[in-house]
């Protein structure tokens, strides 16, 4: 008898024990920060503010008009067969441009492996990391790297060639983004922190959706992107 | 017994730990980022619907226009555009081409009156981003559109935009100075009926909504104040001495440049009560006061170190401090709207030209460089500078970005002394 109470008090230890730790170790489900895109539906708004008319009850003279409507642009006419090999032209100049954009991604990503300034902390350091997979490579058709900074580098080179930002001067902004990125490459944004400044949340945000899927990493692993200006 | 399945238990416990805390925890990887390429966003424009094609065209251009000249935005080529305006959006068909964002206009007419459904799609999301309905009659369709382009601009940043802004400035008119009004972009240019021998210095005062300005009739000084609200003006003050509108302090408070005994100050005029207060003065000459957007403080020109040179003051005329050092003649001091910064006109070579200077710094960065560029002022959201310009032959009204990037003419007439109004 004493040996099931002590077996079933041990289970019970056990189970609460073990309760205890998943809670502990239990990753919270990443939550998705859209920074605050606000769509208006069709709002109705009295959008011809009258022009100023200041003319009207100081006029000690009429007040003249000076002409400043440009005069209309002649409408180009276009013949349907034109049209259609001007579509087909149009096509084949964007897939030129695919490839370019394709070329060039693979040359940033060269580029930044051999270049690579990114700070890398593996939470397991020292352990080995599992070998290359084969046949998971994305669409990108990249083979799979083989250690955390090799891979932050080509990540560091993909996200930097596709992020574009207007303005020359303002500078001190930040923004912190962590994203997860699944073996076959796919990612998902699990944390955004705002610059405070929209367009440039919009630039940062920009720049990683443009770069998914990117290459298959060695495994799921976690980025935190820094961007600041 | 008990002893050894405890062990087991134990082993199990700690390799379920081991085994959860190897899977659940990914690796962190660190990236800064800190050089994104300059280049505008890409927009796609297109039009459906019915309207006259004139007034198409013009709601396409002043769209276009007012977001490209912001230099945040830039246009793909239409013939580029694999979707037919009248298709519904579908990323891919934008992605290729390198396209942020599409805006499309559908437009609908009945009688005088155009109807405009705005849509603004982001491609790299793929996702509808703002939808609004206009409607404005056909007159007024340049209205229409700046307004169309502001909340586009809005959506992107957030801030406003002065495409519904005007420029006041001092033309010719039958061989008189006239005031003129335009948008912001140089359209719709309207004579305000004021004609006089002489206008100068107008000043605008977006709080009250006050036009101050300087006339000379009849070998007298005249100060005017034009009240936007009810567009009645009024002469507040008259002088044989010469006497200049500087600032609007309030609504019945101006600061102004006066003579007396052959000397330049600043005063205060009260409007209300007709009378003048000494505000800075001395020996020296001082002229053209602009107060800060907190109302806080003056900019003002004084020769007092010898050569003009731009100082500031607290409003109250005390604790003053002198700004500029960079060469002998520095005059014209205009504040940003943030009131970080000022601009003013300095000396180069012999030619006059526009400089931006931090409140904290005595280092002043030169914006225009051909011909002589004088009167600069900044629009409302000051990410843009009018000005004057003689590098054409003849004194024109000019603008750029703040930066001093885009530097275009204005007008085709002969200009002076540009302000924004808004």
């Amino acid at each position: 008898m004493r040996t099931v109470e002590g077996m079933s008090l041990l289970l019970s230890l056990f189970l609460h024990l073990s309760f205890v730790m998943i809670l502990i170790t239990w990753q919270m489900p990443p939550k998705r920060i859209n920074p605050g895109f606000i769509t208006v539906n069709l709002i109705e708004e009295g959008s011809e503010r009258a022009p100023i008319i200041v003319n009207e009850p100081l006029s000690l003279k009429s007040p003249e008009v000076a002409p400043s409507l440009r005069p209309a642009e002649k409408e180009r006419v276009v013949k349907p067969k034109d049209r259609e090999i001007e579509r087909e032209k149009v096509i084949e100049e964007a897939l030129h441009a695919i490839e370019a954009k394709k070329r060039l991604e693979k040359l940033a990503r060269l580029k930044a492996v051999i270049s690579s300034t990114v700070t890398s902390k593996p939470l397991h350091e020292g352990r080995d990391i599992s070998p290359p997979l084969q046949g998971l490579s994305s669409q990108r058709g990249t083979t799979v790297t083989s250690s955390p900074e090799e891979y932050a580098g080509i990540v560091k080179g993909i996200i930097q060639s596709n992020w574009t930002y207007p303005e020359v001067v303002k500078k001190g902004l930040k923004s912190r983004i962590v994203i997860l990125v699944q073996r076959d490459g796919s990612l998902k944004i699990t944390e955004f922190h705002s610059s405070g400044d929209r367009l440039f949340d919009y630039s940062v945000k920009n720049a990683i959706l443009k770069s998914s899927p990117l290459p298959p990493p060695p495994e799921e692993v976690e980025i935190e992107l820094r961007f600041s200006k | 017994m008990r002893i050894r399945v405890f062990c087991i238990l134990a082993i199990i416990f700690l390799n379920l730990i081991w085994w959860r805390g190897n899977s659940l925890s990914h690796q962190r990887i660190y990236i800064d980022l800190t050089s994104p390429n300059p280049r505008p966003l890409a927009l796609g424009l297109q039009l459906a619907g019915e309207g006259p094609p004139q007034a198409l065209n013009e709601l396409r251009e002043v769209i276009k226009n007012d977001l490209s000249y912001t230099g945040l935005f830039t246009f793909v080529d239409e013939r580029l555009y694999l979707e037919p305006a009248t298709s519904a959006f579908k990323p891919e068909n934008w992605r290729p081409l390198g396209v942020d964002a599409v805006i499309k206009l559908n437009l609908r007419q009945s009688e005088n009156r155009i109807t405009v459904l705005s849509t603004l799609y982001d491609v790299n999301e793929g996702d509808q981003i703002l939808k609004k309905e206009y409607s404005a009659e056909v007159g007024v369709l340049r209205t229409l559109a700046h307004v169309i382009a502001r909340d586009i601009y809005k959506r992107f940043t957030d801030r406003d935009p002065p495409f519904e802004a005007k420029i006041l400035f001092v033309g010719m008119h039958e061989g008189k100075r006239s005031l003129y009004i335009m948008d912001w972009d140089g359209a719709r240019l309207r004579r305000l009926g004021i004609t006089a021998e002489t206008i100068i210095s107008p000043r605008w005062s977006g709080k009250s909504r006050l036009l101050a300005y300087t006339m000379r009739q009849d070998r007298e000084w005249l100060l005017k104040i034009i009240d936007f609200d009810t567009m009645k003006q009024k002469t507040v003050f008259r002088s044989k001495g010469l006497t200049i509108a500087g600032d609007i302090l309030e609504k019945d408070l101006i600061l102004i440049t006066h003579t007396e005994m052959d000397n330049q100050d600043i005063y205060l005029l009260d409007t209300k009560n007709s009378t003048l207060k000494k505000l800075i003065g001395g020996y020296a000459i001082e002229i053209d006061p602009v107060i800060s957007p907190d109302g806080k403080r003056l900019l003002f020109v004084s020769d007092r170190s010898g050569s003009p040179q731009i100082y500031m003051a607290d409003i109250t005329g005390y604790n003053i401090k002198r700004m500029t050092f960079r060469g002998g003649y520095n005059t014209s001091p205009a504040w940003s709207p943030e009131g970080d910064a000022f601009l003013y006109v300095g000396s180069v070579n012999g030619k006059n030209q526009i400089f931006l200077q931090r409140l904290d710094s005595t280092e002043a960065i030169q914006l225009t460089m051909v011909g002589n560029n004088e009167e600069p002022s900044f629009s409302p959201d000051g990410r843009f500078i009018t000005f004057t310009s003689d590098r054409d032959g003849k004194w024109k009204i000019y603008i750029m970005r703040r930066d001093g990037s885009g530097q275009k003419a204005l007008t085709a007439v002969a200009g002076s002394s540009p302000v924004w109004i808004k």
